[in-house]
């Protein structure tokens, strides 16, 4: 029988401890996302670009974000209520995987969503069990010359547990 | 193991990371023209993370050093070219454009890999190839990924599968859904929709513990994983899948195969043999 090679140790590479210290902080974030509703909140928040730290935003960048969160938009011609967003039927929601502010940002949703001049209000909803979160956003697209974005409101809210939808 | 494999280790990575930058070139196209034209004026982004030229050059410049590095077999080529990948993910990543695309979370992390990847095999440190730093690092950077998508899915609406079945199951024009809209009723697409879903939940925090498995095995199982992915949900999500791919795929080059292969360190006075040259012409650094 061959004798197995001895089991080689792992060499001393300071790049490569400080590349697993940096995947093992992502990780930990990651994971307090599920651990923490102050965490989770403050994702979501990410996710609908209603940080008011750009710097801060953009240190959390490379956590993975992929299909997270419950995500929903509603675009409105009026401002509408946060109280009344709950009322709103489903089929005026459109269901987005993750960075729900994408819907005005993102070249093909833009395009969807401003086929021509106007002014929207745009709500985004995202939710993570207890915690749900709503961003609004008065959009006004001038075709041609471009558009502009203002961040009306930012909401936080614990709703109720598992298959009900309290109003905030 | 052979004199080839690190270079082959290095290529394969660099393919992988191609395609986040280059796998949707045309739509990449059309929506710099897009923004040329339209610009979106946010307060949130700064003007130059919000400039088009900011997002042509971080792309172009990208897909231009690692195709270089492809052809140029040479440590010094790629690790400009991961370099320029590094920073331009980091761009991308915080840019109004492109911040919610994932290939740039992915091609930041494979980027990194590939910069720790090319000092390795360059410097004269390691008495053996680094099998064990590659293929643990690569498990670790792959399982993070998985993490994020498992844990942000850790809610009702996953479990009950109500957000896949909106995303992909109601109207989703890709074959696989199309052809389940096909065969089943609604009722019991709802149902397949619920069950997807919560596989896709327990198989991403299975993969999470992909760091605990054997190499070759955790490697293997999460490159099919990914490719499953993109066969079963979208085409598009090569890019994202893409630089995970090439880390997978240049661990397992380096993942021992049974016995640890050793490469003799290089003095200064002694110029490396044909058979132990990492990269022809490449002096130790």
């Amino acid at each position: 029988m061959t004798p197995r090679a001895p089991r080689a140790r792992c060499p001393v590479d300071p790049l490569a401890y400080g590349l697993f210290a940096l995947c093992l902080s992502y990780a930990a974030y990651t994971l307090a996302i599920a651990l923490s509703p102050r965490i989770a909140t403050f994702a979501m928040q990410r996710h609908q670009l209603a940080d008011d730290h750009f710097v801060r935003w953009a240190v959390f960048a490379p956590a993975p974000f992929m299909y997270n969160f419950e995500n929903r938009v509603l675009v409105s011609r009026e401002p509408v209520a946060v109280s009344e967003l709950e009322r709103r039927p489903a089929k005026d929601w459109m269901v987005l995987n993750h960075y729900p502010a994408r819907a005005l940002t993102y070249f093909d949703l833009r395009q969807r969503l401003f086929a021509r001049p106007s002014r929207s209000y745009v709500y985004l909803e995202s939710r993570y069990r207890e915690q749900r979160v709503v961003t609004g956003y008065r959009v006004v697209y001038e075709g041609e010359g471009g558009g502009s974005i203002e961040r009306l409101l930012a909401s936080s809210s614990r709703t109720a547990p598992t298959g009900a939808r309290a109003t905030p | 193991m052979t004199a080839d494999q690190p270079r082959r280790a290095v290529q394969w990575l660099i393919g992988g990371t191609l395609l986040a930058f280059a796998w949707k070139a045309g739509y990449w196209v059309e929506a710099a023209r897009d923004l040329a034209r339209s610009p979106l004026a946010d307060p949130f982004f700064p003007s130059v993370l919000a400039s088009v030229v900011t997002l042509g050059l971080g792309l172009v410049l990208s897909a231009l050093a690692l195709c270089t590095a492809l052809l140029w077999h040479r440590l010094a080529v790629a690790r400009a070219a991961f370099i320029t990948t590094t920073c331009a993910s980091l761009l991308l990543m915080v840019h109004q454009a492109s911040y919610n695309d994932a290939s740039f979370v992915t091609s930041f992390w494979s980027s990194l890999y590939g910069l720790w990847l090319v000092r390795a095999l360059a410097t004269s440190e390691h008495a053996t190839f680094p099998s064990l730093l590659a293929t643990r690092l690569a498990r670790c950077f792959v399982s993070l990924m998985f993490l994020g998508g498992a844990v942000g899915k850790l809610t009702p609406g996953y479990w009950d599968g109500s957000v896949l079945y909106a995303l992909n199951f109601a109207a989703n024009d890709y074959w696989t859904f199309r052809l389940l809209r096909s065969l089943l009723s609604a009722a019991e697409l709802r149902e397949v929709a619920t069950l997807y879903s919560r596989c896709v939940v327990l198989v991403e925090l299975v993969l999470v513990t992909l760091p605990l498995w054997p190499a070759r095995a955790a490697l293997y199982t999460a490159s099919v994983a990914l490719l499953a992915m993109v066969i079963l949900n979208n085409h598009l999500l090569l890019s994202v899948v893409g630089p995970l791919l090439g880390m997978c795929g240049a661990a397992l080059y380096a993942a021992p195969a049974g016995a640890v292969a050793v490469v003799a360190p290089r003095s200064t006075h002694e110029r490396p043999q044909p058979d132990a040259a990492l990269y022809a012409d490449e002096a130790p650094s």
